[in-house]
């Protein structure tokens, strides 16, 4: 029996003039921070990403995530740097708000192993591509695509895409004569080959310019930096 | 080995070639060798100049938001149904991907609103019939389905070639259920060729593993996208093959056009070259491998495997 003001290890319960072990949570000598809210925990961030429309198919087994790691296991960008699918499926169940400004989902290559692999229907290729979106939107993750608003311009432009221009001259360095004779001689080559013009219609083009426009393509390109950050048509 | 893919009825009823805009700027003769077997398999086909791009680049790039995808998706199977070719026949397995995915979003009645209010602006509108109507598939699943033409067209026999498959990941991973095969073993290439004599690689260590393009890797991170695809081409090269055969223009782009540059800076020797499917079905059955096949726009030189299989003499059919 111990006495009421007995001192069991525990000086602050002895203080409020209780037993040492009657108040105190048993697990606080493990970590502790392990049952500590999370404060800043981000609703916003999960529901964004329960509701977006791409996790439709893939919502039951995000929520049922066991996190027993399938998806790193195949992942490339795991094997050859510090991310990891797993932990970003369990930072996104809890809401982790960090992952709003996380570098490292940047290394996805949307290769959908993950996906594919996953036992319970999950798809971290798609909570990566949901939250890369809220990165650009929030000008955070501009920086990981400003150097395609380039690219993006010819895209909204011409109505197609192909290999970057503006990387041309790395690639030409890393491919060759060969390829550099290729490109050069392109349009001739596909004539020889019996095939027509590789851009769409006109007619194509500008309903699919319309489209653009009514989605906010054409807003989130000038947002990155496309025609020097000044909108085309609102000049 | 006997092939493993299954049986399927042949695809009939309208095809239109889905351009892609990786094959007409890196690999157009994957595109003319495909319309040259369609023409010997008796599959009606279109090109559509109202097709537009799928948007996969933009999209995977995190440039373009998903609802413009969807829309110009939806679009283009308008067109296809409108143009009575409703069977696309993707040239690039990103292009197959994208847009079943976007026919998997269109079929929930909120976002189908919201893709139409859109089109309703160009006097469209992604119908039920439209859904019901539009097919979407791989051309390798369409050749497939006329693969018993084959044996009898042969012109120039591949004995002797060792020919691996690179399964394209958005072919493969994206809808592993409606794969034609086995989607961590997919063997739908070597079938289509073994009639012509191919040694079938099969499984290896590595099969599944992505091509290392990655979108915006291959710009943004090459150091870390070449170190996938060196894990590939050596173990390719451990294989001792001679052709690593393609589904997907973003594959062969990576692998192509960076064999080289990983070889140098790896030190280490993969004796193969990469193909289209396509191309290389096409020179078994007697294409010419400069107006049919464009070879001129791959980098790794296909000269000797061209030498090999007679392809450099005689008159082309």
């Amino acid at each position: 029996m111990t006495d009421k003001n007995e001192d069991n290890g525990n000086p602050e319960a002895a203080e409020n003039g209780r037993s040492g072990d009657a108040r105190v949570n048993p697990y606080s000598f493990i970590a502790a921070d392990v049952f500590c809210d999370r404060p800043d925990a981000s609703n916003d961030l999960f529901e964004r990403i329960v509701n977006d429309p791409r996790m439709h198919d893939h919502v039951d087994g995000f929520l049922s995530c066991i996190q027993c790691g399938i998806c790193t296991s195949g992942c490339p960008a795991a094997r050859f740097s510090d991310f990891s699918p797993r932990e970003i499926a369990r930072r996104a169940l809890v809401g982790d708000p960090t992952l709003l400004s996380d570098d490292s989902l940047w290394y996805c290559f949307y290769c959908y192993t993950c996906q594919s692999r996953c036992p319970r229907g999950n798809s971290v290729a798609v909570i990566n591509q949901v939250i890369r979106g809220m990165q650009v939107e929030s000008g955070y993750g501009v920086k990981h695509v400003e150097m395609f608003a380039a690219w993006g311009e010819q895209f909204y432009e011409k109505g197609m895409g192909g290999t970057p221009q503006i990387f041309f001259a790395d690639i030409a360095e890393v491919c060759g004569d060969k390829w550099k004779y290729f490109i050069e001689h392109r349009e001739e080559i596909r004539e020889e080959l019996g095939l027509g013009d590789m851009y769409p219609s006109k007619k194509a083009a500008e309903e699919m310019q319309t489209i653009m426009d009514k989605t906010g393509f054409r807003e989130r390109l000038v947002s990155i930096g496309a025609w020097g950050g000044k909108d085309p048509k609102k000049e | 080995m006997a092939p493993t893919t299954p049986d399927i009825p042949p695809v009939t009823g309208g095809v239109q070639i889905f351009r892609s805009c990786l094959i007409s700027t890196e690999y157009p003769g994957a595109e003319a060798a495909t319309k040259w077997l369609f023409d010997r398999f008796d599959v009606e086909y279109i090109v559509n100049e109202d097709q537009t791009c799928c948007t996969g680049l933009g999209y995977y790039t995190d440039m373009m938001p998903f609802p413009t995808t969807m829309a110009i998706s939806a679009r283009n199977s308008c067109v296809a149904v409108e143009a009575d070719h409703p069977i696309q026949s993707y040239l690039c397995s990103t292009c197959y991907a994208v847009n079943k995915k976007s026919q998997h979003v269109l079929a929930v009645p909120e976002y189908r609103r919201s893709a139409n209010e859109v089109l309703a602006e160009i006097g469209r509108e992604y119908t039920d019939t439209v859904d019901e109507t539009i097919q979407h598939r791989h051309t390798l699943e369409i050749l497939w389905s006329r693969h018993h033409s084959i044996p009898g067209l042969i012109k120039r026999r591949l004995d002797g070639i060792k020919v691996a498959t690179h399964p394209a990941c958005h072919y493969c991973k994206v809808f592993p259920d409606d794969v034609l095969g086995d989607p961590e073993n997919f063997m739908l290439p070597e079938d289509l060729l073994e009639p012509a004599g191919v040694i079938k690689t099969g499984n290896y260590n590595e099969k599944t593993t992505h091509c290392g393009a990655g979108f915006r890797q291959m710009f943004v991170n090459p150091a870390m996208s070449q170190a996938v695809t060196r894990e590939k081409l050596k173990r390719l090269a451990q294989e001792k093959i001679d052709v690593l055969v393609h589904m997907c223009p973003n594959c062969a782009v990576q692998f192509d056009r960076h064999h080289d540059i990983i070889s140098q800076v790896a030190q280490e020797e993969y004796p193969f070259v990469h193909l289209h499917v396509q191309q290389l079905v096409a020179l078994a059955l007697g294409a010419d491998p400069d107006k049919v096949c464009g070879v001129v726009s791959h980098s790794q030189d296909v000269e000797p495997i061209l030498q090999r299989i007679g392809a450099r003499e005689g008159v082309s059919v």
